[in-house]
């Protein structure tokens, strides 16, 4: 058999968890399409998904951004869920259902209706993958078929803030829990060039309530397994990961919605600074003995 | 441990039968690296026939698929039995390998 | 140079510390395994935690001198437990305490100090290590049975 040759190297654009940060999804977006580099394949976990899955629909960056404006705002999180606390404090009068979520989930989900309707992952222009964590088992879960809307809302399910939500029968959490970064997720789908974009999250200054507590026990552990499974991905995978890791110059917090433009700039000038770099990986041969150099397709 | 190399266009399984371990992972990873060198890219091993593997293992197979993938093909692994899918869950493998079922499925998941 | 004995539940292996050694260590534990018809999965646990404890001993604590030491591998099994000893005379050292030493090594060509290390901790139900007097290490690697993992 003939050694195959690869015409160019497949490209993956992976976006972690970072609620309003991954925003800055969009600024490196627009820095790939005005360099004409193709992406091959998106990948998002929890607010990463969100944005993953819009540009896997096709969506420019402008439309996005829009679109953002109207699907993430305060009203996603007003709503608190009173029935579902009580069930989980007070378990024998009111039922405790297995899992709970302090806000109401239905202002998200229409929310997300507006962005993705009954849009599934065939209607895509690129492969997508969301990542959401099981909630029996705490096994990674890869989502890449069914309604969009369904993985989303699953991969960003914040443990105690949204409930989990149920796919393909299973129920499901936030992808942060077990891959807030989910570069694994390219390497095993043959990406050669991996761009990471991942993001820690800040912690509050003062915990003044039951939700700001929750999300900062998030952000810790969230923090941490985002540092050590980087660690891991970069030594088991055969080929560049470039990390692109905004610097926002504040802490972004998760309703910040106002620093939109702001985190889609620092977005583009963290992508900025990669570009010499990434282009000279794309000119070099895909693999070793293979002499095809490569021709980066317009992006779509 | 026991090798059999057997090509199942468009690729090549290796059947391994008994431990995968620091007696015999050097083994392995050279018959491997032979198929690999011979432009055999598209590599699944069958390890259906694998009851053990430590760390040197999985040394030996991480540095195959980084190897096959960078020639622009992939390492695939078939049948895991359970004691070893606990192995390459702890290590984190699982979500950086490609497993099947069977070597009929991974044989199906490359493109013709 | 090797030395098996058995008495009711305690068995003993001695050898040099040197790759060529592994084979005999696996199998004094495979046999071990069998004699105490210990579950598959809890023998599955042992012989991979001894094999990274072993292999950590013939690379790390006898690889920086001049000659490999001895190893004493001891197996002892009640109802309770499947408990198994490493002794060695190498430098002092604590594999409890290790780091991955250089992390932009490819992960194929470290040693146990990360991936290996992580099992023993992970399949055993306690791991100790002790300096011993005038020299040497003993590491203690205890697997309690009818646990439910």
């Amino acid at each position: 058999m003939s050694t195959p040759t690869r015409p160019r190297k497949r490209v993956a654009l992976v976006i972690g968890a970072g609620s309003v940060k991954c925003a800055a999804a969009l600024g490196l977006w627009k820095v790939l399409k005005r360099e004409g580099i193709a992406v091959d394949m998106v990948v998002g976990c929890s607010g990463g998904s969100l944005y993953a899955a819009l540009m896997a629909l096709g969506f420019d960056a402008e439309g996005s951004e829009a679109l953002t404006h109207s699907l993430w705002n305060r009203d996603v999180t007003k709503r608190r869920d009173y029935a579902s606390m009580l069930g989980a404090f007070l378990p024998k009068l009111f039922r405790f259902r297995g899992h709970f979520g302090m806000v109401h989930g239905e202002p998200l989900l229409n929310a997300l209706r507006r962005g993705f309707g009954d849009r599934t992952f065939a209607d895509t222009v690129l492969p997508l993958y969301v990542v959401a964590t099981e909630l029996v088992s705490g096994q990674q879960a890869t989502l890449s078929s069914g309604r969009i809307l369904d993985a989303v809302r699953a991969s960003i399910a914040i443990p105690y803030i949204w409930s989990p939500w149920e796919v393909n029968g299973k129920l499901m959490l936030d992808g942060c829990l077990s891959a807030p970064l989910p570069v694994d997720v390219a390497i095993k789908e043959g990406a050669d060039v991996i761009l990471a974009m991942g993001f820690e999250s800040p912690y509050p200054r003062r915990i003044r309530s039951a939700t700001s507590y929750a999300f900062h026990v998030n952000s810790i552990y969230t923090n941490n397994l985002f540092r050590a499974n980087y660690s891991f991905h970069n030594l088991a995978h055969h080929a560049d990961i470039l990390p692109i890791v905004p610097d926002f110059g504040e802490p972004v917090n998760l309703f910040d919605t106002h620093k939109f433009a702001h985190v889609i700039a620092c977005g583009a000038q963290a992508a900025e600074e990669h570009v010499p770099y990434l282009r000279q990986l794309l000119a070099e041969p895909a693999s070793p003995g293979t002499p095809s150099a490569a021709t980066p397709a317009t992006s779509r | 441990m026991d090798i059999v190399v057997e090509q199942r266009a468009p690729t090549t399984v290796v059947r391994i039968t008994g431990s995968v371990d620091g007696l015999t992972a050097d083994t392995l990873m050279t018959t491997l690296q032979q198929q690999i060198d011979a432009g055999n890219t598209r590599l699944i091993a069958d390890l259906s026939g694998v009851t053990y593997t430590s760390s040197a293992g999985l040394r030996a197979l991480l540095a195959t698929v980084k190897q096959a993938r960078s020639a622009g093909g992939d390492f695939r692994l078939a049948g895991v039995l359970p004691p070893v899918h606990k192995v390459l869950e702890m290590s984190g493998f699982t979500t950086i390998l490609k497993l099947y079922p069977d070597v009929d499925g991974a044989v199906a998941s490359y493109p013709a | 140079m090797s030395d098996a004995t058995e008495d009711a539940a305690t068995e003993e292996l001695v050898c040099e510390g040197r790759r060529e050694r592994l084979g005999d260590l696996l199998a004094f534990v495979d046999r071990a395994c069998a004699r105490a018809a210990l579950d598959p999965d809890v023998a599955f646990d042992v012989r991979l935690a001894t094999e990274e404890a072993v292999t950590n001993v013939i690379e790390h604590g006898y690889a920086g001198g001049p000659a490999p030491g001895p190893i004493a591998l001891r197996f002892h099994h009640d109802a309770r437990q499947v408990v198994v000893t490493i002794d060695d005379l190498a430098p002092p050292f604590d594999p409890t305490a290790i780091r991955p030493a250089d992390p932009s090594a490819p992960l194929e060509q470290r040693r146990i100090g990360g991936l290996g290390w992580h099992f023993v901790t992970r399949v055993m139900d306690d791991v100790r290590h002790e300096h011993r007097h005038p020299r040497g290490n003993r590491l203690t690697l205890v697997k309690r049975l009818g646990a439910t993992d």
